[in-house]
């Protein structure tokens, strides 16, 4: 009881945060639109054949890809801050980031819903909902479990910007937020498959489009996500033994 | 001067501290010169067939020249310096930058110098290099105009990020997120595109960064090309001028 009063409090400030920096949430809502626009209007311009115009709104506006680094950058600062006040939160130092986080970004979350969800009506799509909500949850769940595997190895490079910067573009890449997997060689897309990005951006975009459950995607995430949670408990515990030595 | 080059002396013996950053400069290599390029092979068969009208030499070559582009703003340490002005210790030290004998942005610049970015970029010039070999491409004078241009402009449209986060702290954020999202589209074969997406991707300048130059390897550049990437250059350096004496300005006023 005393963890979930914690853990909402976590959620709340979050929200809090987020609503007192009006001018991020609203450049950020911007930002997801122009981007969404150019790249749907660069390939609509090279491919006119294909409807790329509802698939790059449904990747830009759903997929809330902030969101894991920003936690991960905010974790990054507390280890290297020296854990000064680890104790003295009644929930753990990534609980407390991750929900301050889910708070914040469930503001933006939300805005970038209601405009993706007017622009892909107003395109004679009809999104799903309910696929939308239990992806959008899967698609969170992953970015946390991720945000904890790679903010643990601050303990040992002492920064982890170089690491966030090549994931994204990775996942860029190979997610299908800049090329659309749609091109793809289908025997190269199904080899991608196995791998946590286009299960995260390709697939679920589509099937919010299409109104079907991505279930072997989510089963994806969740493997992904399991793995990472314990390679990153790992190293986290390996990097507190460290810290401590040190007197940490 | 001389501090200036201290400066830049202790930043370099610092970073090979972090060998982390090192390895991110060759992961971030391997994606400009290998990842990136091997889709296109996928996606033109084997680079067998064109994708919309491009030979799959052209589509590999422009995640090479971006990736150049990339380097020459990421020595002047330009990400690291946005990410040092977001934090509010950040912004409080700047106003300390204005009291350096030198430029306040060069004094910054040289306080985040990226070492590991040196040596990505003349890896990345040797692989363009063994490319064109491979490729029967060889490098135009119109290649090296429109490629600085790029990087000019580039480092320009940065330059007012860091800028606004001095003077407005954190409306910066919408500025570097678009050029965030966007820098990576230069990977896109955008030349040629027509009509309003051609002005779009014209304004954000992505064509000055990786297509232009990279078509201009293996087609001429017409007089209008030249003229654009010139115009561009210079806007832009208006702008950040007239930005610059305005944050100058409003720290004077405060008696910074």
């Amino acid at each position: 009881m005393f963890a979930a009063r914690s853990i909402k409090a976590s959620f709340v400030a979050g929200v809090k945060t987020a609503i007192q920096y009006k001018g991020n949430v609203f450049g950020n809502v911007i930002s997801s639109i122009i981007s969404a626009l150019v790249i749907a209007f660069i390939w609509a311009s090279l491919s006119p054949q294909h409807d790329f115009l509802t698939y790059f709104i449904a990747v830009n506006l759903f997929i809330p890809l902030h969101f894991f680094f920003s936690v991960v950058m905010d974790y990054e600062r507390k280890i290297r801050a020296g854990w000064m006040l680890p104790f003295a939160k009644p929930v753990g130092w990534f609980s407390y980031n991750a929900f301050l986080k889910i708070g914040s970004e469930s503001v933006l979350i939300v805005l970038n819903f209601i405009v993706g969800m007017v622009a892909l009506y107003l395109l004679g799509a009809s999104p799903s909902v309910p696929v939308y909500i239990v992806s959008i949850i899967f698609v969170i769940m992953y970015e946390i479990c991720t945000a904890y595997l790679i903010s643990s190895l601050t303990y040992f490079t002492y920064s982890v910007w170089g690491i966030r910067v090549f994931y994204n573009i990775i996942q860029n890449i190979f997610g299908g937020m800049v090329i659309p997997l749609a091109l793809f060689p289908p025997a190269y897309l199904q080899m991608l498959s196995i791998l946590p990005f286009p299960n995260k951006i390709h697939y679920i975009a589509n099937a919010i489009l299409d109104g079907n459950f991505p279930y072997s995607s989510y089963a994806v995430l969740l493997a992904w996500s399991l793995l990472f949670i314990a390679i990153g408990y790992a190293i986290h515990r390996v990097g507190m033994r460290k810290f401590e030595s040190l007197g940490g | 001067m001389n501090l200036f080059l201290r400066f830049l002396l202790v930043k370099i013996k610092e970073y090979n501290q972090y060998k982390i950053e090192y390895f991110y400069s060759f992961l971030m290599l391997f994606v400009d010169v290998a990842a990136v390029p091997f889709m296109w092979y996928l996606i033109t068969d084997g680079g067998s067939q064109a994708l919309f009208g491009w030979e799959f030499k052209y589509l590999a070559v422009l995640p090479m020249v971006f990736g150049l582009a990339f380097a020459f703003a990421e020595i002047i340490g330009i990400f690291d310096v946005w990410y040092i002005l977001s934090s509010s210790e950040g912004r409080k030290t700047i106003v300390t930058y204005f009291y350096k004998p030198v430029h306040p942005l060069i004094m910054i610049y040289g306080m985040h110098i990226n070492p590991s970015s040196i040596m990505r970029l003349f890896a990345q010039i040797l692989f363009l290099l063994a490319f064109m070999h491979v490729f029967n491409v060889s490098l135009s004078l119109g290649f090296v105009f429109l490629f600085a241009c790029g990087v000019l402009v580039l480092i320009n449209l940065l330059n007012y990020s860091v800028i606004l986060l001095i003077a407005y702290e954190r409306s910066a954020e919408f500025l570097s997120s678009i050029i965030w999202s966007m820098l990576r589209y230069a990977d896109l074969p955008i030349t040629h595109l027509k009509g309003f997406t051609a002005i779009l991707t014209t304004i954000f300048p992505l064509v000055f960064i990786a297509a232009l130059p990279s078509s201009a390897l293996f087609i001429e550049p017409n007089i209008y090309e030249y003229a654009g990437a010139g115009i561009a250059v210079i806007l832009t350096s208006i702008i950040y001028f007239v930005l610059w004496m305005h944050v100058k300005g409003r720290y004077e006023a405060v008696g910074g």
